[in-house]
């Protein structure tokens, strides 16, 4: 099942505009969803899940329109979300939140859903703290429930929105597994700031900047924009300046090593490096404007 | 399996409301039937202690449930996740409504079969019609709290507006029985003015709003977006 | 950090959080209007004059308008806890008792900004029809004696009480405390607070200071008397506010 974007916008209150005539297509597998702060993931995922309305444009998923209220019941029976802020009933526990989700989700065969509830505990974990308040879980517990609820219904389309946050880096790995495991045949859209996430998950991607799509490709793809704009600059003198960016400093002792991404002039200690996802992503967010919107006036 | 699935569904609910907001209608009957005995024993005129309970009935549990309700209204841990599930949300809210709504009706029946059976010089009006004294009030005060919490997306301030009409309306009674643009709202006709005339007609023009406050609350809850931006905080 | 810097920001904060809300606005608009139009029936007598005009005005507002004001600061400390602001503030140096100082005081000035407009509108109502420029210098006295005390005392248990009760439950207890102890006529033979210095609807003032009987009381107080009962209504809401502050030290000290 794929995903079909057109000119998509959303504008809140106060003349916000999250989404700018935003076109994107999102093919089966794994897809990951890069940008900064404010640049509209959120409430891209929130009008695929059927949370918001977009202000314009259309959406289709599979054969449904996003926009129809009767599409948007249609594309709910297929949905798994895993909201950026994920909110549980504390006094609940693991057990009795998973089994009301399916429960909600249509999972109407109490023997059969409370089957998949336990094999959803014992996946991420948790089968031995099921009967505890989801009061007392830890962060990551209650990220790795959330997780489960997302698939309980076994979904087509499966939305994950920063899924890794707070998580310690073996459950980053074992859940990374996970949704590697789930994308074979179903669309998994991942959004998320660790860029690590995605090279390891998503062949394709989009990077959204402002509202917009400045990047819609493979991972190769935007590798491969980036080639000769990374490198590596050893110096012991001051911080290297220019039209570039630096992404990390390295103190070697005698010396610092910059790994910097941009256009740069030829200069001595600069030795040009392969570029990793990080690297392209930095790339990209210096060269790309967005579009500007329409001149709105209150 | 229907009927399974839906004990299933209100057992889930039960535990997500939680014990409190279901204790808050018997703790009022009781802290009221134990104030009407401190009066007895101390030999207070039976009409006062009349007065007191059909107070209760009328005024006390209706208000406790439009203000618990206009909080359940508001409030929701998992209000993101509820809004993508394929069951339309406004039938899980007023699942919720329902049930403390349910449960405050029937312990004010309960407290009004007890009073029938213990104390039958209290009520003013038969056993059928008594039983409008309370279910009026009750539901005007749950559709005006669940309405006005979900415009103003705040539970604290629709429990003010709640509580200054309440105390608007005991404090003049007077004026609201004798105007005839406030008669159909007066939620305390039993208590002040239980021969009058209008009685009846004040008890099916407050349930008749109340009906009316509740579609408006379910019209309100079927735009997603609009109730997703949750609490004002 | 130096407590009343620590409280002047706590204030300047909560002030701005608070009138912004539109919710504030909408309830004590709503709660006026009630109390207009029987204001307006009290004053349509052609007898009435400016004094007696400003009086019912003050009366009026100190009856309904502390329980809108209260009611609406009462998940003022609940929204800290919910959106987990509360863990964030712990760590700064500043005291907990400054902060809760400023946010009684910050919020509840917000609260008294729709208040004090709703009661000019209310003065200019009075000057216009009664053409008494004397009416503003009443005006003024009577609000600051006679509604203010008892928004103060409102606000103070309305932002100190939900520290330990449910939001709900006290919102429901407070509205049945108003009614009884500020609001309860003595022929119900329910004792109650309403004839004691502790009526936080400003009877003692109203009657010591102007000489203008309350409905159904008939107090004769001293101006002593009428003072007292003022610093009792003000005292006992920064009472409040402090049983709170050590209750919260208690449970931050258990943690």
């Amino acid at each position: 099942m794929h995903i079909k974007i057109d000119n998509l916008s959303k504008t809140y209150r106060g003349n916000v505009h999250a989404l700018n005539s935003l076109s994107l297509i999102i093919p089966q597998g794994m897809f990951g969803l890069l940008g900064p702060n404010g640049a509209g993931k959120t409430t891209l995922m929130r009008i695929l899940a059927g949370i918001l309305h977009p202000s314009s444009g259309t959406l289709h998923v599979g054969q449904y329109s996003g926009t129809s209220e009767k599409g948007r019941a249609v594309i709910k029976q297929i949905l798994g979300y895993l909201p950026q802020e994920l909110g549980m009933y504390p006094d609940l526990s693991a057990y009795e939140f998973l089994d009301y989700v399916g429960l909600l989700k249509g999972l109407k065969d109490r023997t059969l859903r409370q089957q998949r509830v336990e094999q959803l505990l014992e996946m991420v974990a948790l089968s031995n703290v099921a009967r505890r308040k989801i009061k007392t879980f830890s962060g990551g517990m209650k990220r790795r429930l959330g997780i489960a609820q997302a698939i309980i219904n076994d979904p087509q389309l499966l939305i994950v929105d920063e899924p890794t946050a707070g998580l310690d880096p073996e459950e980053r790995i074992r859940f990374r597994n996970l949704l590697t495991d789930l994308g074979g045949n179903r669309t998994v859209l991942l959004s998320t700031h660790i860029v690590e996430d995605i090279a390891q998950t998503c062949q394709n991607i989009a990077v959204m900047k402002s509202g917009q799509v400045i990047f819609q490709g493979t991972v190769a793809q935007m590798l491969q924009a980036t080639n000769g704009k990374v490198w590596l600059i050893t110096t012991s003198g001051p911080r290297p300046e220019g039209n570039f960016t630096i992404v990390s400093a390295l103190n070697m002792g005698a010396n610092v090593q910059y790994r910097v991404v941009g256009n740069l002039s030829p200069r001595a200690g600069a030795v040009p490096t392969e570029p990793g996802l990080e690297d392209g992503y930095v790339w990209l967010m210096h060269t790309h404007q967005p579009q500007p919107v329409g001149i709105q006036t209150r | 399996m229907k009927t399974v699935l839906r004990l299933d569904h209100l057992r889930h609910e039960v535990r997500i409301l939680g014990p409190v907001l279901f204790l808050v209608p018997p703790a009022l009957a009781v802290t009221f039937a134990g104030l009407a005995a401190m009066l007895f024993v101390g030999n207070v005129v039976h009409s006062f202690i009349a007065s007191l309970l059909v107070a209760g009935f009328e005024a006390c549990l209706p208000l406790a449930a439009g203000i618990v309700l206009s909080t359940v209204a508001v409030q929701d841990a998992s209000l993101e996740l509820l809004l993508t599930m394929p069951v339309v949300y406004r039938r899980i809210a007023f699942l919720r409504f329902s049930l403390i709504l349910c449960w405050t009706l029937f312990m004010e029946l309960l407290a009004t079969l007890a009073l029938f059976a213990f104390l039958p010089w209290v009520p003013v009006k038969p056993l059928e019609a008594f039983q409008l004294t309370w279910l009026a009030p009750s539901l005007w005060l749950a559709g005006a709290g669940i309405l006005l919490a979900l415009v103003l997306r705040s539970r604290a301030s629709s429990g003010a507006i709640l509580g200054c009409i309440w105390i608007f309306q005991l404090t003049f009674h007077s004026y609201f029985a004798q105007s005839g643009w406030t008669q159909p709202w007066f939620l305390f006709a039993t208590l002040y003015t239980p021969n009058a005339q209008f009685w009846l007609t004040n008890r099916l023009e407050l349930i008749a709003t109340a009906l009316v406050l509740l579609c408006a609350a379910w019209w309100f809850l079927h735009d997603p977006e609009r109730r997703f931006f949750g609490e004002d905080a | 950090m130096n407590i009343p810097s620590v409280t002047g920001g706590a204030l300047r904060y909560e002030f701005f959080m608070q009138i912004r809300r539109r919710s504030i606005w909408l309830v004590l608009i709503l709660t006026s209007i009630l109390s207009v139009i029987l204001w307006l029936a009290f004053i349509s007598d052609a007898s009435a004059q400016a004094v007696d005009a400003i009086m019912y005005l003050a009366e009026f507002t100190a009856w309904f308008l502390p329980v809108g004001a209260g009611l609406v600061l009462a998940d003022r400390l609940a929204r800290d806890k919910r959106l987990h602001v509360d863990e964030i503030l712990d760590t700064f140096p500043g005291s907990l008792g400054a902060r809760l100082i400023g946010k009684y005081l910050g919020s509840t000035l917000a609260t008294l900004v729709p208040v004090i407009l709703i009661y000019m509108l209310g003065v200019g109502y009075i000057l216009a029809r009664y053409h008494d420029p004397h009416s503003l210098l009443l005006a003024l006295e009577t609000f600051i004696t006679i509604p203010l005390p008892g928004i103060l005392f409102a606000a103070g248990f309305s932002v100190a009480l939900p520290v330990i009760l449910k939001v709900p439950i006290y919102q429901i207890l407070f509205v049945g405390y108003w009614f009884w102890a500020n609001l309860m006529s003595p022929r119900f033979h329910i004792p109650s607070l309403t004839g004691t210095m502790l009526n936080a609807t400003g009877p003692w003032a109203q009657e010591a200071f102007f000489h203008f009987q309350w409905v159904f009381l008939r107090l004769n107080p001293t101006v002593w008397q009428g003072i007292a009962s003022i610093i009792l209504l003000i005292g006992l809401s920064f009472l409040a506010i402090c049983a709170a502050w050590l209750y919260l030290c208690w449970e931050r000290a258990r943690r």
